[in-house]
């Protein structure tokens, strides 16, 4: 299977704490990677790596083959990689609608991919004119994934999707992402939600003080109870 | 469960419209009108305080005008730009220089070639300080983009050079610049005169009011910069060219100092609006504006300290700004 995007030996230093050490793992072609670990473990430091939002000292990130290390944020995100933050970036000031035209960076609305969103998430229609900053924490999500999903995207990237979402809404998402999948959309996606990581991972990537510890598909990882508790810790045990 | 194809309901209501408008929007621009109204009760007859007013007015324009720039520039890229104020002397100086070299249209009583004369030097005012700016910006504000002591050295440091530069060109005396022929006097009514200049003014606020609002609103640009003022790094994350974005934003903050300081020079102080709220800049210029001409008639002795208590009104009422970015 090819790899979309890959990870050699990156190292990355927020000010003078050295974050991540060394950090690899390859992310495969129309599968969904999840890379999981506990809190502080660099999972997020890693996407921000990626992103150019932090940059590594050292080792290099490959994007379709071709090193990127060199590149900013903007010239990853134009070799069609979105990325949805832990915070989810919304503009709150601005409308759901205006949220969406900034994102449909080349243009007018591909109708169909609004169509499509609209089904998906109707709350985006609905509330087209609000200001986002009215909008729920599960509406505020579906508003930064429709965001990703305006304009055609090779890889996206989020960060703890169904954080501090009702049980209802995370269940609505996993619904969303196995269509995502569907349609072969290549996914990274950091999560501390272990079932909601099960239902729709492909492919199983753990974290832990800023190395990567385990990398395996998410049938074998969901199999080895003990290896969940042992890299992901105790309480995942409610989780399942 | 719902299914993902073959749901989409164009006829879902949006039972809101566009909820944009806020409460507290109202409540600041509702003290426009108000100090109005008080100080129809203060001002003795009706003609001297429509003549405060139209007066308090221009003057509020111009200082939105000529400091609208200011306040986009914190608002997007965090930079206090204390060498803002060089950017209207030298839009004065450019209108001065058009003006000195076209004395027959300034002495004209045609007033289509003062207007034309006034349009000249403002369009010159702009090319020179938009120059200056993308200079300024390139070589001093783009090094020191998160450090805000260096900002403030910096620009003052700017301000200084270019300051320095404008008195070697044109001297540190007081240039007198007349306004043209037929904008001079005004229309009279009774014991009530619409003074010419006052009005251009007016209207030139309320139409680059109207445009800044309009591009704010409804322009790609404009939500792009609205968006950048609250996540810079989303929005580059969205692909877009933010010290682009920057620089395209500081000239543009620039050319509308240019302009005000050309208007101002034919005419005759600092605004307390949340930074980034071009709204909030508005209202705030036109507050200093009237009540700098109200206290000044009805309390003369206490117009010096006018600004100063509206800010100081403002900070104990709205600490976040007249009309705060996301309230």
């Amino acid at each position: 299977m090819n790899s979309i995007l890959q990870l050699s030996n990156v190292q990355t230093y927020i000010e003078q704490y050295h974050i991540l050490h060394g950090v690899s793992f390859d992310v495969p072609e129309n599968a969904v990677t999840m890379l999981l670990g506990r809190n502080g473990a660099g999972k997020t430091t890693t996407l921000r790596s990626i992103m150019k939002m932090q940059s590594p000292e050292e080792g290099e990130v490959f994007l379709f083959g071709e090193p990127v290390s060199h590149l900013n944020t903007r010239e990853i995100s134009n070799r069609g990689v979105s990325y949805i933050p832990e915070n989810l970036g919304i503009f709150s000031s601005l409308t759901v609608y205006e949220n969406m035209r900034v994102a449909a960076k080349n243009g007018p609305f591909d109708e169909n991919r609004l169509h499509w969103i609209f089904g998906v998430f109707p709350e985006i229609k609905k509330f087209w004119h609000w200001p986002a900053e009215r909008l729920s924490g599960g509406q505020k999500q579906m508003l930064a994934i429709s965001r990703a999903l305006i304009e055609p995207t090779k890889l996206l990237i989020m960060d703890e999707p169904s954080k501090g979402l009702a049980p209802f809404i995370v269940d609505l998402f996993v619904e969303v992402l196995e269509e995502l999948k569907e349609f072969k959309t290549t996914m990274l996606i950091v999560e501390q939600n272990f079932k909601f990581s099960k239902a729709i991972g492909d492919h199983v990537v753990v974290m832990e003080s800023g190395k990567v510890v385990c990398t395996c598909s998410m049938q074998d990882f969901a199999a080895d109870e003990s290896l969940q508790v042992d890299l992901l810790g105790l309480n995942l045990v409610g989780q399942r | 469960m719902r299914k993902l194809h073959g749901q989409y309901n164009p006829d879902v209501p949006n039972p809101i419209g566009e909820a944009w408008w806020t409460h507290s929007d109202t409540q600041a621009w509702l003290v426009i009108p108000g100090i109005m109204a008080i100080f129809f009760g203060l001002v003795p007859d009706v003609s001297g305080w429509l003549t405060l007013t139209i007066a308090g007015l221009a003057m509020g324009m111009m200082l939105f005008i000529m400091t609208a720039g200011f306040n986009l520039v914190f608002g997007l890229m965090g930079v206090l730009n204390f060498g803002h104020s060089v950017f209207i002397s030298l839009g004065a100086y450019a209108g001065y220089v058009v003006v000195k070299n076209n004395i027959p249209a300034l002495l004209s009583e045609n007033i289509y070639v003062n207007l034309g004369l006034l349009t000249t030097a403002i369009l010159f005012a702009m090319v020179l300080v938009g120059v200056v700016a993308v200079v300024f910006e390139r070589l001093l504000i783009r090094r020191v983009y998160h450090n805000e002591l260096m900002q403030i050295l910096i620009t003052i440091g700017g301000l200084i050079v270019v300051e320095q530069l404008m008195y070697m060109a044109w001297g540190s005396e007081n240039i007198i610049v007349p306004k043209p022929a037929a904008l001079q006097g005004g229309w009279s009514y009774g014991n009530f005169v619409f003074e010419k200049y006052r009005i251009l003014a007016v209207v030139i606020g309320l139409v680059l009011f109207g445009s800044l609002l309009l591009t704010f609103k409804k322009t790609k640009i404009g939500l792009i910069i609205r968006a950048g003022v609250e996540n810079r790094e989303m929005v580059e994350a969205f692909g877009y060219n933010i010290r682009l974005l920057f620089t395209a934003v500081f000239v543009g903050g620039a050319l509308l100092a240019a302009m005000g300081g050309v208007l101002w020079s034919f005419y005759e102080e600092e605004v307390s609006g949340q930074l980034g709220s071009v709204v909030g800049c508005f209202v705030a210029a036109l507050l200093v504006g009237l009540l700098s001409n109200y206290i000044g008639y009805v309390a003369q002795d206490f117009s010096h300290y006018t600004t100063i208590a509206l800010m100081i009104t403002v900070l104990i009422w709205r600490p976040r700004g007249l009309i705060p970015l996301n309230e």
